[in-house]
């Protein structure tokens, strides 16, 4: 998968960018997640609680206070468990265990996913890359109530585009701005606020295409979540996001 | 393959320091245990695990990106990755040896730099 990933500078300047960034300490801790399913939830309480002994939770209100003052602003480093795709185990199965334990999840959710009616699920996802496990029942995608329910729950919601696509150069502009600012726009009408971070299939970095750049800063996200980075994007406008 | 960010490395800590930081320095042969640990990495099933993973923090527009921890953890992590990245046989450095070599210095030192607090779990 990480072969496939447009990066916007040479390998060897991205490595030493990480270089740099891991020397001065300018990084966070992520476990990134896809399937949660019910036969590991003992696997997964026990990964928490030995995560909680060491690490505090993080909002992208923390991340984005650090950003402002330079400084993380909890005793111990913080850890973003990252659920993709929205699957309904995601929500169901690891969501209270991190809430047991104390840790804001963040849901990289493709927007479009969420409205494909259940019976047509599974042939949405095995034609958008969306990695699929044996599970009982037709539905295998979060519905917008759950989503909305964790959104009140205080967990990020956050886009990874409308389909599950990944940028590639070639693309036409008017896909690139239904998978950036459509999204946002699905997010709006759904929770009745934007969504403040985004990230591509395959996690390219901002810098990777200037009409992509543009498309999400128009969206106004604030955070472009990759493969390697958590890139800041000041706001150019102050459309309403959440409180 | 050359490492990138090498002056970085050795500006903070020697090879042997880095060693024996990262506990490989019993080891006879690092280097092959790092291209082993990179072979197990590489053929995990992201699809059902969890996989741990650091992330830089950038500001795009170029406001200064923050920075935390313990200086000698922060030089540890670095020289890890630098280590790591020169270990892989490769001669290139693309995406994917830069997935790995991350993968490997999130699956092995993930918990360098901070202290179990089981008393107050």
């Amino acid at each position: 998968m990480s072969s496939r990933i447009v990066l916007p500078r040479s390998g060897r300047e991205t490595a030493r960018r990480i270089t740099e960034g891991l020397s001065k300490g300018s990084f966070l801790r992520v476990v990134n997640f896809h399937n949660t399913v019910a036969s590991g939830s003992d696997e997964l309480d026990r990964a928490f609680a030995a995560a909680a002994r060491r690490f505090a939770s993080c909002s992208e209100r923390d991340v984005l206070s650090f950003y402002e003052t330079g400084r993380w602003p909890k005793e111990r480093p913080g850890l973003i468990p990252v659920l993709f795709e929205g699957y309904r185990n995601n929500y169901e199965v690891a969501l209270p265990l991190l809430e047991a334990h104390g840790f804001v999840a963040w849901f990289l959710l493709p927007s479009a996913f969420l409205s494909v009616p259940a019976a047509e699920q599974r042939s949405f996802a095995r034609a958008h890359h969306i990695g699929l496990v044996d599970e009982d029942g037709d539905r295998v995608a979060m519905t917008w109530d759950e989503v909305r329910d964790a959104d009140a729950r205080g967990h990020v919601i956050a886009s990874h585009t409308r389909h599950h696509v990944a940028l590639d150069r070639s693309t036409h502009d008017a896909v690139l701005e239904d998978e950036i600012v459509g999204s946002q726009r699905e997010f709006e009408r759904n929770l009745g606020h934007r969504v403040r971070t985004f990230a591509w299939l395959f996690g390219s970095e901002y810098g990777t295409d200037p009409r992509a750049d543009r498309y999400v800063r128009q969206a106004g996200y604030e955070l472009l979540f990759s493969n390697f980075m958590l890139q800041r994007i000041r706001p150019q406008t102050h459309a309403p996001t959440r409180p | 393959m050359t490492v990138p960010g090498e002056d970085t490395m050795h500006d903070t800590m020697d090879a042997a320091t880095l060693l024996a930081a990262l506990e490989l320095d019993e080891h006879d042969d690092p280097d092959a245990l790092l291209r082993s640990e990179a072979e197990r990495c590489r053929a995990r099933n992201n699809n059902e695990e969890g996989i741990r993973m650091f992330l830089v923090l950038e500001d795009v527009d170029g406001g200064p990106a923050p920075s935390t921890g313990p200086a000698r953890e922060n030089a540890v992590l670095a020289g890890a990755f630098e280590r790591v990245l020169s270990a892989l046989p490769s001669d290139d450095v693309g995406p994917g040896e830069i997935a790995t070599a991350l993968e490997v210095v999130a699956d092995r030192w993930f918990d360098v730099g901070t202290d179990d607090r089981s008393d107050d779990a």
